[in-house]
């Protein structure tokens, strides 16, 4: 079995004059819990995608757990579960629908599926609202229903694209309880794109920072924050990409009328 | 200027955002493309339109006729047409989607609803007078034309027309905005909303259907009494006074005398009425928009909806394919009949799939002796060609195959998923498209006292339209999606390809093919083999292809 989850050399996506990932490589080992860090379109997204098959690089190689993204994406998809940024599923079924849904679509089905169903729905602390139509739910629910349907046919990689973005602190607690479980007992990797270093602290055990596509930091938290002199990841990460806020011109925008 | 902040009229600014909308599609020509297009609006209308209709009276004079006897209804049934028009197409447009999250923006910035209502309806007159412009001199072109009418007359004509569009445009604007404010931001009141924009659009349909079949009979009841209640009467009627009062044709006073009596109310009281209304609908939507504009959570948002237990169908379809592909076929028919728009779609359907027994019962009265069998077969099954295949397409393509691009991602995650999906989907539409064939069979057997073989070939031939037109429309959506928005340029495209596929893939087949058909025909069952060859096999075998073409192109990853 190969040792590495993912494995991208050169990779780069270009949407049109506009450089989404540049040149990008980057080794996630297998069981390892991978944050991809970075502003809002630094391209982590795009990455995700590319290595979900979902999106066609520009130019470069990737391997996902030892396969071709190019020639062999059902086989990826058959390992791996996705889950995307924003809420894209069926108002009108109920979540266990939605669930038994995705299940088919994976090949996971009758008793097994169900079973699993319940079991998820529980833990996210669904289990009342189970039979209730999407369409009802909050957008914290929503996402808790997705996150179910990403590990629901228990793949070997996971993609999680701002996972906790739409979660109050408990259900945050909760996915990243969940997360830290599937990796210890399932041996599951993942590979989680955010912007909140705070989670990306307290779940990951490897951290790459992307800025405008290109790879400016790469290793464990504690090590990121000790090479940038830092005290936090959140202090790092500012330090790294460049955010540093300047307090005196915060309100300046109230005298420009003259 | 207070304290550095300019005073502005709210309405201007929301007008100015709406028609910016609007017109989005023109960028930063909007001002060209709309001087343009009036100039063109008023070549047409004062030479290209009367030019066209004179050469249209030059070939069928005997429509010059029917002008010029029954002017009087006529005006009003063209009014009529026009004033739906005018009143229905923004209320449909309005309710496809519904944007009271624009209004909590605007209300929470201390702008007075009655600012958002005229700010609404201004930003809607550049768009409208143009369609009225195009639109009113094709209907008014031929009375111009009949009774020569000066250019005053013409102008009370036209003047006419602004007034019937403007009030109306107002009192849509205030009616479509009450009702989206009455329904509020769920999904639930979205959904009713679309259900409504859809029996809307029905509604304007069957007059103009109407209009097209049924003129001389439809003029006839239009100069009736009761209809001097409804606005476009008066317009219609100080229309019918310019063309008398102001003809180029010597008519005598006496004639004019006349030919307007039907007409009851003279030119002075027609356009005092109609100027009445206008500013009676101005003062109505004025005063009540505080009162019927608040925003509350209604009782109905509160409602959340649960499912219960499957019915026998759903839980015989799973029975029948115990895997993937029977819950991939249950999920789906559960989001199609789950959403009222769909219902109100297939409710329109079998309405207009059980128009053929009725237009053969009714063909066939007129007929002083019994009919063979095989003539009341030849017609219900050409009656079906024409019917059921436009049904199926646009009750089955179009909107809700994909709720939005994160959806789709969602099917895509998985191995073959849109492989699965697509043939899931198909598989729902199929039994539903069952539902729609059954019926009408059913009507066409007991009211012709058929055999009841026969009710089954019916039934099987509906069926492959129905659902080889669901394959078409299936096959152009997953094409091009259209992510639920029933108001993208994509869904008017689909529609657009979906029926030109349709017709094309049953008449050129047929007409190829017809000519051969008495020759082949030696009873009922080749009569129903013959035409299932020239039209039901030739759409399933395209709607397949572009199902198998549009399964590769939802496959295949974004570049």
């Amino acid at each position: 079995m190969n040792k590495m989850a993912v494995e991208t050399d050169g990779l780069s996506k270009a949407f049109g004059t506009i450089q989404a990932v540049v040149d990008l490589n980057l080794s996630v080992s297998r069981g390892s819990r991978f944050g991809f860090l970075g502003p809002n379109g630094a391209g982590k997204t795009t990455t995700a995608r590319i290595l979900s098959g979902l999106l066609k690089a520009t130019s470069g190689h990737a391997k996902v757990c030892g396969l071709d993204i190019r020639t062999q994406r059902d086989r990826i998809k058959a390992i791996t579960g996705f889950l995307p940024e924003t809420p894209g599923m069926y108002s009108k079924l109920s979540a266990t629908e939605f669930l038994e849904f995705v299940g088919a679509l994976n090949n996971v089905v009758g008793e097994v599926l169900l079973k699993r169903v319940d079991q998820l729905l529980d833990i996210l602390g669904l289990s009342g609202r189970q039979d209730d139509l999407l369409e009802s739910y909050s957008s914290g629910m929503k996402q808790k229903v997705l996150v179910a349907s990403t590990i629901l046919h228990e793949p070997e990689l996971v993609f999680l694209d701002e996972p906790t973005s739409r979660l109050d602190p408990a259900a945050s607690v909760l996915v990243k309880e969940i997360i830290l479980a599937l990796a210890r007992e399932k041996d599951t990797t993942f590979f989680i794109c955010t912007h909140m270093t705070d989670f990306a602290e307290g779940v990951c055990d490897v951290v790459g920072i992307l800025n405008e596509g290109q790879l400016v930091a790469l290793g464990p938290p504690q090590s990121i924050i000790e090479d940038s002199g830092s005290n936090t990841l959140e202090e790092a990460y500012l330090k790294v990409i460049g955010g540093e806020i300047d307090r005196t011109k915060l309100l300046d925008w109230r005298d420009s009328s003259g | 200027m207070i304290g550095g902040i300019v005073l502005v009229r709210h309405w201007e600014v929301i007008a100015k955002a709406d028609f910016l909308v609007a017109s989005t599609r023109f960028r930063s020509n909007r001002k060209r493309v709309f001087v343009g297009l009036s100039i063109l609006g008023v070549i047409w209308a004062f030479v290209i339109a009367p030019l066209l209709i004179d050469l249209i009276f030059q070939l069928l004079p005997e429509m010059m006729m029917l002008f010029r006897t029954g002017s009087p209804g006529m005006m009003r049934a063209m009014l009529l047409f026009l004033w739906l028009t005018v009143m229905i197409y923004p209320i449909s447009y309005a309710l496809q989607e519904i944007t009271i999250g624009q209004w909590e923006i605007m209300l929470s910035s201390s702008v007075t609803t009655r600012n958002i209502i005229v700010g609404k309806f201004v930003g809607k007159i550049p768009y409208y007078l143009l369609m009225v412009l195009f639109l009113a001199p094709a209907l008014l072109a031929p009375f111009i034309v009949v009774f020569s009418v000066s250019f005053v007359g013409q102008l009370i004509m036209y003047s006419a027309i602004l007034l019937i569009s403007i009030s109306t445009l107002w009192a849509s604007t205030v009616l479509s905005s009450a009702i989206q404010m009455r329904l509020s931001q769920s999904p639930r009141g979205e959904e009713l909303a679309k259900m409504i924009a859809m029996v809307t659009s029905f509604i304007f349909i069957i007059p103009m259907v109407a209009l097209m079949n049924f003129a001389g009979g439809m003029s006839e009841l239009l100069t009736m009494d009761v209809f001097l209640f409804f606005p476009f009467t008066w317009g219609a009627d100080m229309a019918t006074w310019g063309v008398f009062l102001f003809n180029g044709i010597g008519l005598s006073s006496e004639e004019i005398v006349l030919s307007v009596s039907i007409l009851r109310l003279d030119i002075l009281a027609s356009t005092l009425l109609l100027i009445a209304f206008g500013l009676l609908s101005v003062i109505v939507g004025a005063v009540s928009a505080d009162r019927l504009f608040v925003l509350e959570a209604g009782p109905r948002t509160e409602i959340v909806r649960t499912v219960g237990r499957e019915n026998l169908i759903l839980r015989g379809i799973r029975r029948f394919a115990p895997g993937a592909l029977g819950v991939l076929i249950v999920m789906s028919l559960k989001d199609f009949f789950r959403k009222s728009e769909n219902i109100a779609k297939v409710m329109m359907g079998l309405i207009f799939t059980a128009l053929p027994p009725i237009i053969v019962g009714y063909l066939l009265a007129t007929v002083p002796v019994e009919a063979p069998p095989l003539i009341v077969v030849l017609m219900s099954l050409l009656i079906m060609i024409m019917v059921f295949p436009m049904i199926g397409g646009l009750t089955f393509g179009g909107v809700g195959f994909l709720e939005s691009k994160n959806h789709l991602w969602i099917i895509q995650c998985a191995p073959k998923g849109a492989t699965k999906f697509v043939k899931g989907r198909i598989l729902a539409f199929s039994l539903a498209g069952l539902l729609m064939a059954i019926i009408p069979a059913t009507m066409i057997t007991l009211l012709q006292r058929l055999d009841p073989l026969i009710g089954l070939a019916f039934t099987g031939f509906g069926f492959v339209l129905v659902s080889g037109s669901a394959l078409v429309g299936t096959g152009i959506v997953a094409l091009n999606p259209t992510y639920e928005t029933v108001k993208s340029s994509s869904f008017y495209v689909n529609t657009f390809i979906t029926t030109a596929i349709i017709l094309g893939s049953i008449l050129i087949p047929l007409l190829a093919g017809f000519r051969y058909l008495p020759s082949l025909i030696d009873g009922i069952w080749s009569l129903f083999g013959g035409l299932l060859l020239l039209t039901g096999i030739p759409m399933m075998v395209i709607g397949s292809l572009l199902c198998y073409i549009g399964i590769m192109n939802l496959s295949k990853p974004d570049n």
